[in-house]
């Protein structure tokens, strides 16, 4: 049995300069063996999951995985039965979808959680809007110019498909929504972007598009996560892959590392744990 | 979309966003508000027109004044409930509300209070059954129609105790001031009503209650998910509805003079007709203050109009009935496809405007 010198000298030198260099890019949010219940329905029994700064990370998994469970919890409209959730490492307790707002986590959830009768402007500034000078916000007056400018801005910014602001979201086509979704979890300085299932609902024209505004999320220096039933576009799209099976995650690798076969597999329990 | 396929799906079209006109020609109102209030007046000046013509009493200030003054509760109620409706509730109570509030401020008077604080008082009993109403909703989840009919007859209960059920009578001539005086040659009432109804419209259309009100009757899960606090909303909502009905039952009482504990059911219909009327949805999430302020309006000049022509009584509650099927009626009718295409048709119409706003391709 060989001995290494360095691990039996047990220097804390030693150990701190081992520690940096695993941990990075160190992780900006971090699930650890998370757990949560439905009554005696276990929908999350070990749910392991790390963002690293700048990344793309889809979670797949079959139906009944806890995909869509694990990204309750981070978006903060459920909370865990038990484990905790670590954001850039202090661990933190997000109450509901505004918390997880002041931790920069944007939910774009799969129904798009949208206001039919508001307009697209309107429904990016969704709890979240500006009011005027002191004496009228006291009245919670509405700055509306300033939040149509702004608006304006991040659509730009964004460059997605919204004819025009002022358009009520009733009148939308299903891409137009998604984009208006994805452009109110992007703007105004979020770091987070959560994604429920983005492109189950579209056309391939307009799945096309959603990828390409993740890829433009991600060259705007923010994370994402994405939930996803279509694995070419997890392998087009995401640096890191993490598979749940049966409330458990299997394994997290990177797109490089892996297969589609080698996915799959874990997916349904033929690989992996 | 007619659209050509392009290798660059993501397009910024960016003339559309940025024209100044548009901004000027948008102002938030919708194209399909805009025709139904145009529709309202007409109907109420068409109205008017007609009886002037047959009887010539109508434009005179006498009967304008009569008008104003008649239709000033269910004005100040609508447009308050106008807001509960948008939020996807509704409160059925405010009839129950006018009458207890009527017999509080009498009540008041009677035990020696003075006038202001005696409508202040009545005003907050309304609120404390909106508040008890938002309970009975929030708190409890009880649906509103069934929880504000519990009230309704709760409010008219409470107010029959207090006054054994007869009417309150030997109250001071300057209780009649508000709901029947003159300020300035004008009835007491069009100040009011206008004021009320413009505090109701900013509050719709220029506040965050406004706002919320929309997303929770829209779509309340989403409105939760995206921060909004709906159980501030409908309190708020709630809240506001039994103030203007406070208010209103204080103006109602002292129109009449002698506050009585009689219910008024007439009023909680008139009440959802002209918030109806005015295109507000029963379903929530869209409606306006101002178009019940014309609902009102209308259903005001229709009952004047056949009291000036003579149309018995009965009559009249027919034609109120027929107004509010016709109207709801038309507007439906009017948004299918086929007879939207039919309407294209005989009155040309413009065309789809998509394809002239369209930018080019941003390269």
């Amino acid at each position: 049995m060989h001995v290494h010198p360095v691990s039996s000298s047990g220097s804390p030198a030693a150990w701190s300069r081992t520690a940096s260099v695993t941990e990075t890019p160190s992780a900006i949010l971090e699930v650890k063996s998370a757990e949560k219940h439905f009554g005696g329905v276990v929908a999350l029994s070990d749910g392991n999951f790390e963002l690293r700064p700048n990344e793309v990370h889809a979670i797949v998994g079959d139906n009944g995985a806890g995909k869509s469970t694990l990204l309750k919890l981070i978006a903060g409209a459920l909370q865990p039965d038990g484990g905790e959730i670590l954001i850039d490492g202090v661990r933190v307790t997000i109450a509901n979808p505004k918390a997880a707002r002041v931790f920069g986590i944007a939910t774009v959830f799969q129904d798009l959680a949208l206001i039919d009768h508001l307009d697209a402007g309107s429904n990016m500034f969704l709890g979240r809007e500006l009011l005027r000078r002191p004496p009228l916000s006291w009245l919670g007056v509405l700055d509306k110019p300033a939040m149509r400018a702004r608006a304006i801005e991040e659509v730009h910014r964004l460059k997605v498909d919204i004819r025009s602001v002022d358009q009520l979201v009733l009148g939308m086509s299903g891409g137009q929504r998604q984009a208006v979704a994805v452009a109110r979890a992007v703007a105004f300085g979020n770091r987070i972007i959560v994604m429920d299932e983005p492109t189950a609902a579209l056309g391939v024209r307009e799945s096309r598009a959603v990828i390409d505004l993740i890829k433009e999320i991600q060259g705007q220096g923010l994370s994402v996560i994405m939930i996803s039933h279509s694995l070419p576009e997890v392998f087009e799209v995401a640096d890191r892959i993490t598979v749940l099976r049966l409330g458990k995650t299997v394994q997290t690798t990177t797109r490089q590392q892996t297969s589609l076969t080698d996915i799959v597999g874990m997916m349904t329990g033929a690989y992996g744990r | 979309m007619a659209q050509p396929a392009n290798t660059r799906p993501l397009q910024v079209s960016s003339t559309a966003m940025d024209v100044g006109w548009r901004k000027a020609v948008n102002l938030k109102l919708r194209k399909r508000d805009v025709q139904r209030m145009i529709a309202n007046v007409s109907i109420i000046l068409l109205i008017g027109l007609y009886v002037q013509v047959r009887t010539g009493l109508f434009y005179t200030t006498h009967n304008l004044e009569a008008v104003s003054i008649q239709i000033a509760v269910v004005t100040i109620v609508a447009s308050a409930m106008c807001l509960v409706m948008i939020a996807g509730s509704i409160d059925v109570s405010v009839s129950g509300t006018v009458v207890l509030s009527g017999v509080v401020a009498g009540l008041c008077v009677i035990h020696g209070l003075s006038l202001p604080v005696a409508f202040v008082i009545a005003t907050l009993s309304g609120v404390v059954v909106g508040l008890v109403n938002s309970f009975l909703v929030l708190g409890v989840g009880i649906t509103s129609l069934i929880a504000t009919i519990g009230t309704l007859y709760v409010t008219q209960g409470v107010a029959n105790l207090l006054t054994n059920g007869l009417p309150i009578a030997g109250l001071p001539l300057s209780f009649g001031r508000v709901g029947s005086g003159f300020i300035g040659g004008v009835p007491i009432a069009v100040p009011m009503v206008v004021v009320v109804v413009a505090i109701f419209v900013a509050i719709q259309r220029y506040t965050v209650l406004g706002r919320y009100a929309v997303a929770t009757g829209s779509d309340a899960k989403a409105a939760y998910l995206n921060g909004v606090n709906i159980r501030w909303t409908t309190t708020m909502c709630f809240a506001l509805t039994g103030a203007a009905a406070g208010w209103g039952g204080v103006v109602y009482a002292s129109r009449i003079g002698t506050p009585s504990p009689v219910l008024d059911n007439d009023l909680l219909f008139q009440v959802i007709v002209a918030i109806v009327v005015g295109g507000t949805s029963l379903f929530g999430g869209e409606g306006s203050v101002f178009g019940t302020f014309l609902g009102s309006m209308l259903i005001g000049v229709l009952n004047n109009g056949l009291n000036l022509l003579g149309v018995s009584t009965f009559w009249q509650y027919i034609a109120l009935g027929m107004l509010l099927v016709i109207s709801v009626g038309a507007d439906t009718v009017l948004r299918r496809d086929s007879v939207y295409r039919w309407r294209r048709a005989l009155f040309g119409g413009r065309k789809r405007q998509e394809a002239g706003r369209t930018a080019p391709v941003v390269q």
